[in-house]
């Protein structure tokens, strides 16, 4: 699904440049739930802004489902994205002025789906993430914990056949932060890739590889569930 | 996605109510300034086009170089002259405006807007016959045609035709049409109209033939697309030709089209005071001013505020939407916003447009039954709504998700936009308030100035034109005067503030009688009171007497009469003269057109120059002269201090009994005056009302900023007072950014508003001097501290009286 060569990327302030990606190598099969760790600032975020297309590499190559995007336009990048790739963020990052279900509604409108078809995946993807019976809710009226549920259905709703979080429990405590990363489990278990940065080697071992990342390098690949790694391939 | 749009933008603007209370009231009152103001303008540039051929009808005028007169009427032979001579000229009408006492029975009105008119008139001016025809209304000289309210005040419901009408108590007059009232939007004025073949019978034979006579409004149609220049370029032979051979040297004609006339005609005579194509313009700038500040202020609040939309659009762009949706969202939202502040504007027109209509005496009307004005309405909304929404919605839909969806980010490119509109509208305001106020320091100077005579506690009045001056005058003048609170009567051909426009041709003694050696000086007849009357001291010599009040008039075996005269120093100055060597001059003016009949006065007084009319105008060159009857007879009453009412009570008793059938006419000189400066007075006040929206505006706008600048430094404060910062610091802190954009908005807007106050000013002769109003430079700018100042410091106050740890878990 994901091939990345000898990727990098630097950031720039006006007098200091600072290496966000060296050279990095990574690959990804359609299937597998990616763990990506390593302390702050190690280059994880940046690394999944680019696997998500939100941000692009100064060079080497990035091929998403075969094609190399690497060099595509913002355009054409948004069109891939929202048709193949999920976000969910440390910070929920929902929108206030929206309730629940207008908010996990969202990446359909972009889509052009059907007005009945939409309601109905909501409703679905809702109960699935088991937070329906707050549809109708503003997001400040949740907890963090339901907040990231509905984050989780925001990303899944369209089906996408990846899926990014970027510390998703991060702001969730334990419990809350379990709950989450059962419904990652459950979707992986049905199919859909994952790339989850995390600091927590916990919620790492969900994971079925985990790649450690220190001073935008990769450092090591570990898989640690090796049965899901071979069934991932063979999906591929 | 359309509702999903809406739906957004509704909740965004119920749910910011501050944000969206500033835009939406700024912007409606930013639109209904725009719309009353356009009303205005479209009603202003709406006159005269109504008329039949109104795009090759043109006014004839006149202008004297001597005494530098620009007239608006000309000399009543020069019409049919026209027309006899050349062949463009299709047609040419006379309009005579005229003021006279009209009765029928008992009922007696002194009708000011009566006129006397060539019977082709109605083929220029098509107006509606309600009954009665046309071409035949004019044609015998005791003919009169009425206006619809002219008709009910005379007949009430009688069907008036063929009724009859007393002019002036002297001749009957037949009512032969009623028509339609003239509609509002048109330079001329009248309400009944009488026969030019009148004239020679009721003013004497040769009053159609005079070219001294210039009163007479001459109209001409020229055949379509015909070039005027062409017309005008033959002029000056015309003259030569039918008037004088040094025509050049002294007077030329000249055309104006009809429907330019209302607001480019500002000269003397014209039938009332014209519009300003100046006012026009400024109106209009100012308009735009203040929608311009207001969609200033939704471009500043929005991109303020950006921090708590950019996740929005940063959750938008990563589940899929192009930058081109989110602009499209952005600018929908704006048009709602236009939208509703449309609504309430037009609220606030429907409240306020009667007065401002009454104000402005315009009959302006708005009807949003009306299709045209909905569709205006309408595409206002979308181009402001545009235009307000296109800097907010380009920034907006810039906002990377990878920068957004971390944490707060704010361009610092936008702050600076930012402040460079804040700046923008501060100067326009500071600007708008300085000019309010040198139009009200130039009015007050008009009204406080020194005019060279006493006008206090003058009441002013005109005696009939068809009563011997002297059988009524003589009698009148003893009356008033033996009232113990009547000071002195005096007769004038004018009062001051009528201006002096009536003039006569003077030779100084000893010169060569050809025309080029004539002076056309202004004169006015005068009583031997006049100057004690009015306060006026002599320069030099003395004032007339009694016995030089009355002299005869020249005849074939008597073809030099002796009479006085007295200068004022610019008419000595004319002759080459100081005052002292004015008196016991001669100056000779011809009374016959064969320059075989004179009038020669010996000066014996000169008297300083005084202000006759308003200080747009210069002071005249004038000679005063001994009274005649020939010219109007006006009387000015000097009414003791105190109480006037029993003045008053026997001036009107006086007229009463020697003038049975005049209906009583008296004003106040001072009401006179303020008369002049009544269309200054105006803008002055519509500049004020202007510049307080504006400014109104403009700190709606500061205060949304500054609410939002402070939000968005909440953690910084909340540091420094951990650090140690008093609360003063903070409010210094916060609000020394926004002294500084005041300042440079006061850098700006100083020279600008000193420059074209200087331009407006210049309309004047007399100008209140520049130490009256240099004030109002700093007056303004405190001013616009001031607001900016409390409106900052308020928000600043709360923010730094707040426990900081409250800042600090803020974000």
């Amino acid at each position: 699904m994901i091939k990345i060569h000898d990727l990098s990327k630097a950031y720039r302030t006006s007098d200091v440049e600072t290496t966000a990606l060296n050279h990095i190598n990574l690959e990804v099969t359609a299937g597998e739930f990616i763990a990506i760790m390593g302390p702050s600032g190690c280059g994880k975020s940046t690394l999944l802004n680019i696997i998500g297309m939100l941000d692009s590499p100064d060079s080497g190559s990035y091929d998403f489902l075969g094609e190399n995007v690497a060099d595509y336009s913002e355009r054409k990048l948004a069109d891939i994205r929202k048709k193949n790739i999920g976000f969910i963020f440390q910070s929920f990052n929902l929108v206030d002025e929206l309730t629940v279900a207008e908010n996990v509604m969202l990446p359909l409108l972009y889509q052009d789906v059907a007005v009945a078809k939409r309601s109905q995946s909501v409703r679905e993807v809702l109960e699935r993430v088991g937070i329906a019976h707050r549809a109708d809710h503003r997001p400040q009226q949740l907890s963090g914990g339901q907040q990231q549920r509905v984050a989780v259905a925001r990303a899944v709703v369209t089906n996408p056949k990846l899926i990014l979080a970027d510390e998703p429990t991060g702001n969730l405590d334990t419990a809350n932060g379990e709950e989450v990363l059962q419904l990652l489990n459950q979707l992986n278990g049905d199919g859909t890739t994952i790339v989850m940065v995390t600091h927590d080697q916990g919620h790492a071992d969900h994971a079925s590889r985990v790649v450690n990342m220190l001073d935008g390098r990769v450092l090591s690949e570990n898989v640690v569930r090796m049965e899901q790694a071979i069934e991932a391939r063979h999906v591929k | 996605m359309l509702s999903s749009y809406f739906k957004i933008a509704w909740r965004n603007i119920v749910g910011n109510p501050l944000f969206s209370a500033i835009n939406v009231v700024g912007l409606a009152i930013g639109l209904a300034c725009c719309i009353i103001i356009t009303l205005f303008v479209r009603y202003e540039i709406s006159y005269d086009k109504h008329w039949e051929n109104a795009d090759r009808t043109y006014r004839v005028t006149r202008d004297f170089f001597g005494n530098n007169l620009r007239l608006a009427r000309v000399a009543p032979p020069i019409a049919p002259l026209l027309k006899q001579d050349f062949a463009e000229v299709e047609d040419a009408t006379r309009i005579l405006q005229s003021e006279a006492t009209i009765s029928r029975g008992d009922i007696r009105f002194r009708e000011t807007q009566f006129v006397v008119a060539d019977p082709n008139v109605f083929d220029f001016f098509n107006l509606d016959f309600l009954s009665g025809d046309a071409r035949s209304a004019l044609a015998n000289p005791t003919d009169i045609v009425l206006t619809e309210r002219a008709a009910t005040r005379y007949f009430g419901n009688e069907d008036p035709i063929g009724q009859t009408l007393n002019l002036m108590n002297q001749v009957d007059v037949t009512v032969t049409a009623v028509i339609r009232d003239l509609p509002d939007n048109t330079h001329m004025e009248f309400q009944l109209i009488g026969s030019m073949a009148a004239i020679p019978l009721m003013v004497g034979p040769e009053e159609l033939e005079s070219w001294g006579s210039n009163n007479y409004f001459t109209y001409v149609r020229l055949p379509g697309g015909y070039d005027p220049a062409k017309l005008e370029a033959q002029f000056n032979d015309f003259l030569v030709r039918h008037w004088s051979e040094d025509a050049e040297s002294s007077s030329a004609l000249g055309l104006q089209l009809l429907p330019d006339i209302h607001l480019t005609s500002d000269r003397e005579t014209e039938w009332r005071v014209n519009g300003s194509i100046d006012t026009v313009y400024t109106f209009s700038a100012i308009a735009l001013f203040v929608l311009l500040i207001a969609c200033i202020n939704f471009m500043n609040l929005t991109t303020a505020r950006s921090t708590q939309r950019a996740r929005e659009v940063g959750v938008r762009k990563v589940v899929g939407a192009s930058r081109s949706q989110l602009i499209t969202q952005f600018m929908g939202e704006s048009i709602l916003l236009t939208a509703i502040a449309m609504l309430l504007a037009v609220a606030i027109i429907e409240v306020t447009l009667p007065a401002f209509s009454a104000y402005l005496e315009k009959p302006l009307s708005f009807s949003l039954a009306n299709p045209v004005t909905l569709g205006l309405l309408l595409v206002g909304i979308v181009i402001v709504g545009l235009f307000a929404g296109s800097y907010p919605a380009l920034y907006l839909s810039k906002f990377r998700p990878v920068e957004v969806l971390k944490g707060p980010a704010t361009g610092t490119g936008s702050a600076l936009l930012r402040k460079s509109l804040v700046v923008f509208q501060f100067a326009t305001s500071i600007a708008l308030l300085i000019a309010t106020g040198v139009v009200m320091a130039q009015m007050s100077y008009a009204r406080n100035m020194d005019l060279g005579f006493d006008k206090s506690r003058n009441l002013t009045s005109e005696l009939p034109y068809f009563v011997d001056l002297w059988e009524v005058y003589e009698p009148l003048k003893a009356e008033l005067e033996s009232h113990p609170d009547i000071l002195s009567a005096v007769y004038s051909s004018r009062v001051p503030s009528m201006g002096n426009n009536d003039g006569q041709g003077y030779i100084a003694e000893g010169e060569q009688l050809v025309m080029e050696n004539f002076l056309g000086i202004a004169n006015i007849k005068i009583d031997y009171q006049w100057f004690d009357h009015y306060d006026i001291d002599f320069v030099a010599g003395r004032a007339f007497r009694q016995n030089e009040m009355r002299i005869e008039e020249p005849t074939d075996e008597n073809p030099v009469v002796k009479a006085v005269a007295i200068l004022n120093v610019s008419a000595a100055r004319r002759f080459g003269w100081s005052p002292e060597e004015a008196i016991a001059k001669v100056i000779r003016s011809p009374m016959s057109r064969d320059l075989d009949k004179f009038i020669d006065r010996t000066i014996v007084g000169v008297v300083p120059d005084i202000h006759f009319s308003s200080l747009r105008d210069e002071m005249k060159a004038t000679v005063y002269e001994e009274p005649s009857p020939d010219y109007a007879r006006n009387i000015s009453v000097k009414l003791a201090a105190g109480d006037h009412r029993a003045a008053i009570a026997h001036f009107e008793e006086t007229w009463k009994k020697l003038l049975p059938n005049e209906p009583i006419f008296w004003q106040f000189l001072e009401d006179r005056f303020d008369a002049l400066y009544r269309s200054e007075g105006r803008q002055a006040q519509m500049f004020g009302v202007f510049s307080a929206f504006a400014i109104f505006v403009a700190t709606l706008g500061l205060f949304g900023l500054a609410s939002f600048t402070t939000e968005r430094r909440t953690k910084e404060i909340g540091i420094r007072k951990v650090m140690g910062a008093s609360v003063k610091d903070i409010i210094m802190l916060l609000t020394i950014d926004f002294t500084k954009l005041v300042l440079l908005a006061n850098v700006i807007a100083w020279p600008l508003a000193y420059f074209y106050m200087k331009g407006w000013l210049s309309r004047f002769v007399y100008q209140a001097p520049l130490g009256n109003w240099a004030w109002l430079f700093l007056a303004s700018a405190v001013a616009a501290f001031s607001v900016a100042w409390i409106t900052i410091a308020l928000q600043a106050g709360r923010a730094a009286t707040a426990r900081p740890v409250m800042a600090l878990r803020y974000e």
